[in-house]
């Protein structure tokens, strides 16, 4: 039991020698070059030559036949290992440099099938090259310590060399030979280390070519595994912070603390939350104001994507400047944000290469850049200020990962100006909408109004929402449905919501975890059935001493099928933040002063808090 | 002291017999006198036979002086004995055109060979002569020759010239130039006897007895032993070895070792590398071999090459002898890089 360590240090020294042994091998084996594998040019001089046959022979070119024959096979196999080792390693070497580059990955299977025969090849040539006399003459002496006798005496016999001392020395090396065996001379032996190393070697290769293909880890995985829509757990404050008016349009939804049943709607359909207004019982006013409130988020939306955009220019800018970060710059001023984002990837992985000059050069472009766009963006700003003082000061490590925070951002301003370049789309289609209707006209006539039904106020061809969206990789469009109550009498603005068939609020749709990111939402569809009455329907704001005025305007707000309808309709993830303008839009849409000029409306908080659970819109009441 | 390699078929002819017989005589006579100093001996014979010079060097007291003289005394030879000063003249060695009185009466120059005009010369404490003084002996040493005015007077031929010098005694000394030190074979050091050879030494000197010293050799003998010796075989690939070491003692070389290239400031000329194989030649037959080894050249390597390696100033700060260098590169030169 006490020789088991013993056993176990000598197993690990014998690895360790053999690893730290590889340096020394390369260099070896670039020196020698192919002698290296095992099988050396034979020897020149005299006697370099193959052995001739018995009869013309003399007694010492004789003797050594059977030694060179077991020369030959003890030094093939001893260059097996070794040639097996770097034959593996020469497999392996393409594969590594694309795992690291992640560039396309060759089939192993193809390296081994390439390099083996190759290998075996140059094993059989070197091993089957055949073994000149000097050279078995001179391998001889060498194992056996025979001082040069042998090498010496086939110089002497090619020379013809006479004399007492060349006959002294002939016979001398007959009697050395006497008595000697080629298994004496040249045993079976194979270096251990060169075992090792192939064996290690081996082992790598046959995990690289077993395991499964890994994703390139670029930059745009990264990216979407932060916002992955079906771990909204993941996101956090600042991702939901940075939501930028095109992203919170749906942002608008209500906290869940004041939504209330809304959650559970959000689990049936969340994602399918789009922009909901009312189809066809809405008015072209009702249209008009929903094409605004599009428009002013778009606009919203625009102001800070240009920001961002203006930012990267002068990040691009700065980039271009410094030869460290020309490509990525290039592919700032293109505004190819996904490349460029390629590009600081690439440049955060070799940042310790950078040499002084370049660094500097680099560290200096993006602390002036820095302070250009402080105003524009103060995130980029801030992560940008950062890499050039981890640049200045050598801290590869924060500057790399400096670098890859702006690959992030900058990827994400690219998918921002996606999306706000969708919303432009959806608000110039909300333009069209109003202008194909007829002003001041109902879509539908007065008198369909009686009755249940369904108000699809389609602000867009809900089949080409829906594929819209799915062209655009985006979340799902979804529906939501709402009805009022038949029962409210003309002119009833209170009258009530009643869930029919389904739960106020909830949506239509489930989760289709099949669906693309979010973040390349498009579609901003909501269907909203509501109940209305004959007759001009007028908005009252609840009595001061009723109950839900008294409760102020810190009570929970119950849920107001309508309003949870838009507020939850745009963005899937419940954990949004609003935008405090664009709540302000969407719920002057909703909101009973709707018409009057935006100077005229309350403030968003003061609105939704005064907003009554009888509130209809007046847009639904006409 | 000279053993014998242990063969399992020794065979010998009757030249090479005798020259290990007469190795062996020389070696005991001299060992009678001299006590210890078997390497300093060793390299004596070894340079005798293979008509080379040695420089030896060591402090006042080691026994030098009687070491040569012993030597010569056990040669059939004619042996000279000069003394180096600082106000010896090149004619006090080589000697000069006197003029003399013919029996008719005329008058003409003669001339009178100096000490040089010997077999076996004791050229004691050679570095306290000046280098003009030094240099007379160049000509004598490579070529056995002197040329005085326009007529060159060949000197007998074995000539072996041994000279000794103190290492630590440089005040009013001369050091060899480069030149003079090439020309000798071997440079060997005489240390300081241990303990033990101190008492034996003691015994030896200090009673009346003292050993007669007896010729085992004569000249006839010793040259046929030199021609015996260049008659033995080298491989290919030794002579190959012996070149790569000598090139590596050269910094100028482009793969030079390290250790040359950080203390050596002159390397080992081609004579180093003849020195090499003669002695190597010597030190076979003495072994009892009949063809040079890696072994016996790497045996001469320190001898033949230490005077001949010139160090710079940074090995001298730094306490690198050429010792060092040459045991560096004998570890660095691969013999045979034939891999088996």
């Amino acid at each position: 039991m006490k020789s088991q360590p013993v056993m176990r240090n000598g197993a690990v020294s014998r690895l360790a020698r053999a690893v730290l042994s590889w340096p020394r091998e390369l260099r070896a084996a670039m020196r020698a070059g192919w002698r290296y594998l095992g099988a050396p040019p034979a020897p020149s001089g005299p006697g370099a030559r193959r052995f001739r046959a018995a009869g013309e022979a003399s007694a010492i070119e004789t003797a050594l036949v059977p030694f060179a024959a077991r020369l030959r096979l003890t030094r093939g196999a001893a260059s097996f290992p070794r040639a097996l080792a770097w034959a593996t390693g020469l497999t392996l070497g393409p594969a590594l440099l694309a795992r690291l580059i992640a560039g396309p990955l060759p089939a192993m299977a193809l390296l081994v099938l390439v390099a083996m025969p190759l290998f075996a090849v140059l094993w059989l040539r070197l091993a089957l090259r055949p073994v000149t006399v000097l050279e078995a003459a001179r391998a001889c002496d060498l194992r056996l310590r025979l001082r040069e006798r042998l090498a010496t005496a086939v110089e002497l016999l090619e020379v013809g060399a006479t004399g007492p001392v060349a006959t002294l020395q002939l016979a001398d090396a007959r009697s050395a030979m006497v008595g000697l065996r080629p298994a004496q001379a040249f045993p079976w032996h194979v270096e251990q280390r060169h075992l090792i190393a192939a064996g290690v070697l081996a082992l790598i290769a046959a995990l690289l070519i077993v395991w499964p293909s890994v994703t390139s880890p670029t930059f745009g995985d990264d990216v979407l595994s932060l916002t992955d829509p079906l771990n909204t757990d993941e996101q956090t404050a600042d991702e939901q912070s940075e939501t930028i008016p095109g992203d919170s349009l749906g942002g608008l939804t209500a906290p869940p603390q004041e939504t209330g049943q809304v959650e559970q709607g959000l689990d049936t359909g969340d994602e399918e939350g789009a922009l909901s207004v009312p189809e066809q019982t809405v008015s072209q006013e009702s249209l008009a104001q929903a094409q605004e409130a599009a428009q002013e988020a778009a606009d919203t939306m625009s102001e800070r994507v240009s920001a961002r955009r203006q930012a990267l220019q002068t990040l691009g800018q700065a980039l271009r400047n410094s030869s460290a970060g020309r490509s990525a710059g290039t592919m700032l001023l293109r505004e190819d944000y996904e490349a460029a984002a390629t590009e600081m990837v690439g440049m955060a992985n070799t940042v310790r290469d950078l040499n002084d000059s370049d660094r500097d050069g680099l560290s200096e472009q993006l602390a002036a850049a820095a302070q250009q766009m402080a105003s524009d963006d103060p995130n980029l700003a801030d992560t940008t200020q950062r890499a050039a003082d981890a640049l200045r000061q050598y801290q590869d490590l924060t500057a790399s990962t400096a670098l890859m925070e702006m690959a992030q951002q900058t990827a994400q301003t690219g998918q921002l100006a996606q999306e706000q370049q969708q919303l432009a789309q959806r608000a110039e289609q909300l333009r069209e909408d109003q202008a194909v209707g007829l002003p001041g006209e109902s879509v539908q006539a007065p008198g369909n109004q009686r009755g249940e039904r369904r108000a699809l106020p389609e602000v867009g061809d809900p089949t080409e929402g829906m594929s819209s969206a799915q062209e655009t990789g985006a979340a799902n469009a979804g529906q939501r449905e709402f009805t009022t109550n038949p029962a409210g009498g003309p002119g009833d603005a209170e009258g009530k919501d009643s869930a029919e068939g389904s739960t106020p609020g909830q949506t239509i749709g489930r989760r289709d975890r099949s669906r693309p990111h979010r973040l390349n939402v498009t579609g901003v569809r909501v269907q909203v059935a509501a109940q209305v009455g004959e007759g001009r329907t007028i908005w009252r704001p609840p009595q001061p001493d009723s109950q839900q005025a008294r409760r102020g305007p810190e009570a929970p707000l119950p849920f107001r099928g309508l309003e949870e309808a838009v507020t939850r309709a745009w963005d899937p993830n419940i954990a949004s933040t609003v935008s405090g303008t664009l709540e302000v839009v969407l719920r002057r849409y909703f909101s009973p002063a709707a018409g009057q000029s935006p100077a005229d409306q309350p403030p968003a908080a003061t609105d939704q808090r005064s907003t009554t659970p009888d509130t209809v819109p007046p847009a639904l009441n006409r | 002291m000279i053993a014998s390699r242990s063969r399992t078929d020794p065979r010998s002819d009757a030249a090479v017999g005798r020259f290990q017989q007469i190795a062996a005589s020389i070696a005991s006579e001299v060992a009678a006198v001299i006590v210890g100093q078997d390497e300093v001996l060793r390299g004596v014979l070894i340079a005798l036979f293979a008509g080379g010079h040695v420089l030896l060097e060591g402090v006042p007291g080691v026994g030098k002086t009687r070491l040569v003289r012993t030597l010569a005394g056990t040669l059939a030879l004619r042996y000279q004995r000069i003394q180096f000063t600082p106000d010896l003249m090149p004619a006090d060695i080589t000697g000069t055109n006197i003029i003399a009185e013919d029996d008719s009466g005329g008058r003409r120059f003669r001339f009178e060979p100096g000490p040089l005009f010997a077999n076996v010369l004791l050229a004691d404490e050679i570095n306290r002569a000046t280098p003009k003084t030094q240099s007379a002996l160049l000509e004598a040493m490579q070529e056995q020759q002197v040329t005085i005015a326009t007529q060159a007077h060949r000197l007998s031929a074995p000539f072996m010239v041994l000279a000794t010098q103190n290492p630590i005694e440089m005040e009013g000394t001369y050091p060899l130039p480069e030149a003079q030190l090439d020309r000798f074979l071997f440079k060997l050091r005489v240390t300081v006897p241990s303990e033990e050879e101190l008492v034996t030494i003691l015994a030896r000197t200090t009673s009346e007895q003292e050993h007669e010293v007896r010729r085992v050799a004569t000249g006839d003998q010793v040259l046929r032993l030199q021609e015996l010796v260049r008659e033995v075989p080298i491989a290919h690939h030794v002579l190959q070895y012996v070149a790569r070491l000598v090139q590596a003692t050269d910094p100028q070389q482009p793969n030079a070792p390290r250790i040359t290239q950080e203390y050596v400031r002159y390397g080992a000329s081609p004579r180093g590398a003849q020195a090499l194989v003669l002695a190597g030649k010597v030190n076979a037959l003495i072994e009892g071999g009949y063809n040079v080894s890696f072994d016996d050249v790497r045996a001469v390597a320190h001898q033949a090459l230490r005077h001949r390696i010139i160090l710079n100033f940074e090995a001298e700060a730094e306490g690198v002898t050429t010792d060092d260098v040459i045991d560096q590169l004998v570890m660095a030169i691969i013999p045979d890089e034939l891999a088996v």
